[in-house]
């Protein structure tokens, strides 16, 4: 049997999908063990799976490195790759969100010349050209964003917030909502075609597993 | 400091000889299966107007994407994005209608930037063929066995190829009551291949309680003639049963042609809906992350030329044929003979030499030394099947470097060597 690869965003989601996975029967034991290994196997089942950076995620899956891709929404949206998006994990749900401090609300309504910092210039860039047709200027930040308004680095910032705390902590605030974000199941073009039924089998089963959650 | 003449720019690379041998060869047994069922071959220019290929409502190449020039008179060329443009500006242009139906093939290169670090061939080879003048569900089977026996041909065997079918979809759509907006949004979740979208949409829509059903499955609607069956037992759509009914009958003609295993129907495989009317398809196999054929019916591509003209084709994605063809299969090389000599040999060498090249064989002559020693260590590092080693004008010796001893000598005279008869002028 041919292996499907999984490709999953390193750190609390990657664990989390294990979760999912032991309880639909797919475990992979090997992968809690501590090693220095990069890639697991489940020889029983002809699995592999390997973690990598979330911003990794697609370019592994649309290549067909990897078969499935585990990732947050957010960088299915920035990365842009093509891809099919098949499930919506409900893990690590939070939202894409325009912030700053509370002075930014009337600039941001009227002017055209803003700056905003952001780790998501896409996101960014589509949100004020398409949805608000709005011309501004965007600054790509690396880390640490909420900091560039407080400087005087932005006007504004597009960041992920999941509880706002640091925003407040900050003296920002949320001023728009861009998207809802989760962990979404992406899955190669070929491999949806070559593995479907495989590929279909495994989304039902944790599809089936997320519907008995929630009720 | 860079030295830009050693490197190609990015998007392009050098084609070296295994792999060209290999791309060549793939290429020479497309031609042959494309000329099996009379198409002719034609060719575009490489740089053209740029409307040629940007138009937007005929599923034209974004511009953003595209290598343009301007030319003397200021208007602006670009690099061929797509090859299927071209060939149906040929045929609305050079064609009478009394040449209908009209077969045409390509090979060439096209030319289409994407974004940085993708690792992307900017520059790729591809292969096809349309068949214009004639909308029927013949053609379009026509088309796919001609595109399945292609990819057979490259060695290929592991393939599928799905179906879609555009009509039918736009029917099933119409009839779920949506609004036009939302119809929109279902097309482009799903030209974005967003299903967890479509999902949304579905669940928040006052839709239709089959619509819901097929919609909700349309990742899972693959399959053989049962899934033709599902669907049509979900719909009372007249167009959408006559679109069912006819992909039955396509698919009978698969059968006669004993190329049914390779396809499925795959009733959600309906992307570039500016593009196609009529069926769509796209051929996968495992070996790479990208499809190997792709194709369908556009009857609205050639009117854009300025004569209405019904259309189906495919193109083949050589590149990637070449890079799973490369990495599977033992690629068999034509076998090679060395001639080397001695100075008293070298007029009988180059004799024998041309007599071969002339019977069809591949003969290398040595100019690396006189040296048998010399010769034989090359042969052996080069993959050479043969040596012959010219001692004077009557005394050879004959290497063979095919058997498992990895080379065996004999001694020969040259009155001995079996040479082909010329043939009879």
């Amino acid at each position: 049997m041919r292996y499907l690869t999984f490709a999953l965003a390193k750190g609390r989601l990657a664990d989390q999908t294990m979760e999912l996975f032991e309880k639909i029967g797919m475990p992979c034991e090997e992968m809690k063990e501590k090693s220095r290994k990069l890639i697991f196997t489940n020889e029983e089942l002809g699995l592999k799976f390997f973690l990598s950076k979330a911003s990794d995620v697609p370019t592994y899956v649309e290549h067909g490195a990897a078969d499935i891709g585990i990732v947050g929404k957010d960088t299915i949206l920035e990365e842009g790759r093509d891809l099919y998006e098949l499930l919506d994990l409900g893990l690590g749900k939070c939202k894409m969100m325009v912030a700053g401090p509370e002075s930014a609300k009337e600039k941001l309504e009227k002017s055209h010349n803003i700056r905003v910092a952001t780790k998501y210039p896409k996101i960014a860039t589509d949100y004020f050209y398409k949805v608000k047709h709005q011309t501004v200027e965007i600054i790509k930040l690396n880390g640490s964003v909420e900091l560039a308004p407080i400087v005087g680095l932005s006007d504004v910032i597009v960041d992920i917030v999941e509880t706002g705390s640091t925003l407040r902590e900050n003296g920002l605030t949320v001023l728009e909502d861009i998207c809802p974000l989760s962990a979404r199941v992406v899955v190669n073009r070929v491999s949806m075609k070559m593995e479907h039924e495989r590929i279909m089998n495994i989304i039902d089963k944790i599809r089936t597993l997320i519907e008995g959650g929630n009720k | 400091m860079r030295d830009n003449r050693l490197h190609t720019p990015v998007g392009f690379r050098d084609v070296l000889p295994y792999e060209c041998s290999i791309k060549n060869e793939i290429i020479n047994e497309i031609r042959n299966e494309f000329e099996g069922y009379a198409y002719k071959a034609v060719e575009s220019p490489s740089l053209e107007y740029i409307e040629v290929f940007s138009d937007e409502n005929r599923g034209g190449t974004d511009p953003k994407l595209m290598y343009k020039y301007f030319d003397r008179e200021g208007a602006t060329l670009a690099m061929r994005s797509d090859m299927t443009p071209g060939i149906a500006r040929i045929a609305a242009t050079a064609f009478s209608e009394n040449e209908n139906p009209l077969r045409l093939y390509y090979v060439g290169n096209t030319f289409k930037t994407s974004g940085s670090y993708q690792g992307k061939l900017y520059e790729t080879t591809q292969a096809g063929v349309e068949l214009m003048g004639v909308n029927s569900y013949e053609a379009d089977a026509e088309i796919i066995v001609l595109a399945i026996k292609s990819i057979l041909k490259t060695g290929i065997k592991d393939f599928r190829i799905n179906i879609g079918q555009v009509k039918l979809f736009k029917a099933i759509l119409d009839e779920t009551g949506l609004s036009d907006e939302e119809c929109e949004n279902i097309k482009d979740t799903i030209a974005q291949r967003d299903y967890v979208a479509l999902e949304n949409i579905i669940n928040n829509s006052n839709i239709s309680e089959n619509g819901k059903t097929i919609l909700s499955k349309l990742t899972k609607l693959v399959g053989k003639n049962e899934v033709i069956d599902y669907v049509k037992s979900l719909t009372k759509s007249e167009e959408a049963i006559n679109a069912l009914d006819e992909l039955k009958k396509l698919y009978g003609i698969l059968r006669l042609y004993g190329v049914d295993k390779y396809v499925y129907f795959d009733i959600g495989m309906i992307n570039h809906l500016n593009y196609y009317t009529g069926i769509i398809f796209r051929g996968y196999t495992y070996g790479t992350g990208y499809s190997i054929v792709g194709g369908g019916r556009y009857d609205n591509l050639v009117s854009g030329f300025g004569k209405d003209m019904p259309a189906v084709g495919f193109t083949i994605n050589i590149n990637e044929i070449v890079s799973i063809v490369e990495k599977t299969a033992e690629f068999q090389q034509k076998p090679k003979t060395l001639i080397a000599w001695e100075d008293k040999g070298k007029i009988t060498a180059y004799k024998i030499g041309l007599t071969y090249r002339d019977n069809g064989m591949i003969v290398q002559n040595s100019f690396i030394s006189n040296d048998f020693d010399a010769n034989f260590k090359y042969a052996k590092e080069n993959g050479i099947a043969h040596m012959l080693y010219f001692e004077d004008s009557e005394n050879l010796k004959v290497v063979s470097f095919l058997d498992e001893m990895g080379g065996y000598t004999v001694s020969a005279k040259v009155s001995d060597l079996v040479l082909p008869k010329k043939e009879a002028e």
